[in-house]
């Protein structure tokens, strides 16, 4: 910027306390006229509590100090009627979860038609028409259709769509976008970001991007503010921060985009093969209807070798998991499995037992595969006293201190409860009772999906390490391909329960034939890391 | 949404005719008949009256001529109140109760509602403790103490308020018997949607509206529609609970409605009168239910959704 334009929002020593904690402190930002600012940093780093605190809508019991000016008003000090006024006029706000954004009760046209109505002062059928002009602006085809359609009929992308049409409503000078893209499809998050860069331009309004994704942020942001432990520890323009990061904690959330796997060729022998599978699943029909099927996994086959990865990639919905899931034989499906060179079809429940051992499975939620009501070396051991019955507690408990130190957690962990621990923790948890059974093949369904990317490096890290050691097979789900590529030996890329390309990982990325695989690789490394 | 209904619909009628199964075929497997008294009748009036009530015929052969009055909206005739038919005595019991119970259940929605919001809009943390300390009070405080308290206090202390009777439904003598009735339902709506508001004003949907500076009574209304839902499931419950309620509430008011028939129905082995109450009973429930079930699908998209696809 040449001439700098007049500030338009600023924050003086913001602090913001629940009770005696401190989540922001002494936080200071200006962001001018037509300015794209990003707040970037990992979760919990006080970036979502600053912009809330900002504009008054924590709940009554977070203290917040400091000043807050919107050109010349100060928006602490101002009563709620005068702040509402500003609040959906001249500023507006885009949330991280799209679907819970929106009120699932109402259709869409009357939320939008809502805000012009008590915001804009809009007649019910100017609200009406406008309402249409906004959707199509966000990108919505079929506006006139959609108006009548409830947030549940639309997909993740359409609602935040929705919510962006709602959020420019009123012209705003400001748009605070908090996460808009991390609940998402990578695909649909990339679109979504141009949206946002293109409305932005076009309406020339000052835009803070909120996001732990330093990447991301760096095609849309003129000027990058990282924050850690509720304050903001470097900033400046893009380019600066880029070429030239300063603080740790840039250098952090810069180095954490994984970096991709050598490539090694081995000749070992197959693990498991699987030909032909299919998976479908009955709609419930309706009183008189028809029931109809749904095929999550259509016609699948592949074979890994021993010691080796196959990376599993695709968007949400496009049946990785229950591919997974009907490799291990759990869920039902047609086709031939082998393991081992045992063929599992045969292999009725108990039959399969013995087998179950040496094939387990690590998912993406820390949170809620762990029992909240079990102690970690109860949930950690649990898969031995089915396996191996006879051994006591005191070597149970022995196994238990191995198997953390095995995935570098202090074995003093293991009297807690898992909501005592942190995401990362957890996970190592998930991946200890995983590995304290010895298996031979681990699949992992999006095991680092739920956590901030510098935890990602370390579990990524750590399973590299265990499959090194103990000739481990994986099978490693994601949607991110910048995972995959970290992991993978081999990558399969699937879509609508097909798998539409296939081969060596370095192959698949370099080389990709598919639009599709393309589209998952401009999303994955859309910052030019590669 | 027609398929809907038609599914729930259709679901009423066998529930609806187990019911009469079991209400049937366990009244006759209790001991004792309709014509037990003090002194033994004499066997051949016994005989006569068995056989004129049709009850010397084989038992499926009896629950198969009730099923086929009963489709023609005839209960039969009473076997106690030998001059009058069950539907002549409804005909005069059934609209008091049915007054009654609206009543008392319109009283507990408007009055929990109107409490639960207060409650839950209250900025400091007195108001919830306030309507769950009442609540609390006011579920665990049966009928029989509450009825007895009120007719003391508003009849022979203030002289307000008659104590009992009917009255021919004088709205003065409906007032101590539809409170008595509503006040545990007052109690639970209250807490249920204080509770559903309080989640509902946490919901990220709810922080839009702020985030647009929406109007305070914009954001209440969407609470409060996010808020019915679980509050709206109860509403089946409690009128099952407001009826069987009435019983009790009917017979210490002295009040001429079902209520009565229910018990001297049960005691004096009237088989006709307990299966006419129990169907009545049984349908008012099962047709509160099919409403809440309609209303619940029309407050939420969702419902209606699932139940399409």
């Amino acid at each position: 910027m040449s001439s700098p334009a007049k500030p338009i929002l600023q924050l003086r020593d913001l602090q913001v306390s629940y009770g005696k904690a401190r989540v922001v402190n002494g936080l200071n930002l200006l962001v001018r006229r037509g300015e794209t600012a990003a707040i970037v940093g990992e979760s919990g780093s006080g970036k979502s509590q600053t912009v809330l605190a900002a504009l008054r809508l924590l709940p009554r019991q977070v203290v917040t100090s400091g000043s807050v000016t919107f050109e010349d008003t100060e928006l602490l000090a101002l009563s709620q009627r005068r702040l509402n006024a500003l609040l959906g006029r001249r500023i507006a706000m885009v949330f991280q979860e799209p679907m819970s954004a929106l009120d699932p009760l109402f259709t869409v046209g009357a939320q939008i038609g809502a805000v012009l109505r008590l915001k804009a002062g809009l007649r019910r059928g100017a609200a009406k028409a406008r309402a249409k002009e906004l959707l199509s602006l966000a990108g919505i085809a079929e506006p006139e259709r959609r108006l009548n359609a409830y947030p549940h009929e639309l997909s993740g992308g359409q609602c935040q769509r929705v919510a962006i049409a709602m959020a420019i409503a009123c012209n705003p000078d400001l748009l605070i976008a908090d996460e808009p893209t991390t609940a998402l499809d990578v695909t649909v998050a990339a679109k979504i970001l141009d949206l946002l860069a293109k409305l932005k331009q076009s309406l020339g309004m000052a835009m803070i991007f909120i996001s732990h994704d330093l990447g991301l942020v760096r095609r849309i942001a003129d000027s990058i503010h990282v924050m850690r432990d509720g304050e903001i520890v470097e900033s400046g323009a893009t380019g600066e921060i880029f070429s030239n990061p300063r603080h740790d904690a840039t250098r952090l959330l810069l180095e954490t985009m994984p970096r991709a796997r050598p490539h090694i060729r081995t000749d070992t022998p197959v693990l498991l093969r699987a030909e032909n599978i299919g998976v479908r699943f009955a709609l419930r029909g309706g009183l008189f209807g028809a029931r109809r099927t749904f095929k999550a996994v259509d016609g699948v086959s592949l074979s890994l070798d021993c010691g080796r990865t196959l990376g599993l990639v695709g968007e949400s919905g496009s049946g990785k998991s229950t591919l997974a899931r009907a490799l291990l034989k759990l869920v039902p499906a047609s086709g031939m499995i082998s393991f081992n060179g045992r063929d599992l079809a045969w292999l009725d429940k108990a039959a399969m037992r013995p087998l179950r051992r040496s094939m387990q499975l690590v998912f993406q939620d820390p949170y809620g595969s762990l029992s909240p009501a079990m102690r970690v070396s109860d949930i950690v051991t649990e898969g031995l006293r089915v396996h191996e019955p006879a051994i006591g507690r005191q070597e149970r408990d022995k196994r238990a201190v191995l198997a953390l130190q095995e995935v570098l957690l202090d074995p003093d962990l293991r009297h807690r409860f898992p909501r005592e621990l942190s995401g990362g923790q957890r996970q190592r948890v998930a991946i200890a009772r995983a590995m304290i059974l010895k298996p031979r093949l681990v699949v992992l369904d999006e095991p680092t999906s739920a956590l901030d990317r510098s935890v990602q490096t370390g579990i990524i890290a750590l399973l590299e390490e265990l499959q090194e050691a103990h000739g481990l097979t994986y099978v490693f789900i994601s949607h991110d391909l910048a995972v995959i590529r970290a992991v993978a030996d081999e990558i399969a890329v699937m879509k609508d329960g097909r798998i539409v390309e296939q081969g060596p990982a370095q192959e698949i990325v370099e080389h990709p034939r598919e639009p599709y695989t393309r589209a998952l690789i401009s999303a994955a490394f859309q910052t030019g890391e590669a | 949404m027609l398929r809907y209904f038609l599914s729930r619909i259709v679901m009423v009628v066998p529930t609806l005719l187990i019911i009469i199964a079991l209400a049937f075929f366990l009244m006759r497997l209790a001991p004792g008949g309709p014509f037990d008294s003090e002194r033994a009748l004499d066997p051949e009036i016994a005989k006569n009256l068995r056989r004129i009530y049709k009850l010397d015929r084989p038992l499926l052969e009896q629950f198969w001529l009730y099923l086929q009055s009963l489709a023609h909206g005839d209960f039969g005739p009473s076997l106690h109140w030998r001059d009058f038919t069950v539907n002549q005595l409804f005909a005069t019991a059934l609209p008091i109760s049915v007054a009654l119970g609206t009543k008392a259940m319109l009283t507990a929605i408007l009055a929990g509602t109107a409490l639960g919001l207060v409650g839950a809009m209250s900025k400091g943390g007195i108001g919830p403790r306030l309507v769950d300390g009442a609540a609390i009070f006011g579920i665990v405080l049966p009928v029989f103490v509450v009825a007895p308290l009120l007719q003391l206090g508003f009849g022979l202390t203030l002289h307000i308020l008659p104590v009992g009777g009917w009255n021919d439904g004088a709205w003065q003598n409906q007032i101590l018997p539809v409170i008595t009735l509503a006040l545990p339902q007052i109690a639970i709506v209250a807490r249920l949607m204080q509770a559903a508001l309080i989640d509902a004003l946490a919901m990220p949907h709810i922080r839009t509206l702020r985030a647009f500076g929406m109007p305070g009574f914009h954001i209440t209304l969407h609470a409060l529609r996010a808020a019915f839902p679980p509050v709206v499931s109860y509403l089946g419950l409690a009128a099952a609970n407001v009826l069987t309620g009435s019983v009790i509430v009917e017979t210490i008011f002295g009040i001429p409605g079902m209520g009565r028939y229910f018990v001297d129905g049960a005691l004096g082995r009237d088989y006709t009168l307990v299966m006419g109450t129990v169907v009545v009973v049984a349908g008012a429930v099962l047709l509160f239910n099919l409403i809440v079930d309609l209303v619940l699908a029309w407050l939420d998209p969702r419902v209606r959704y699932e139940s399409r696809s």
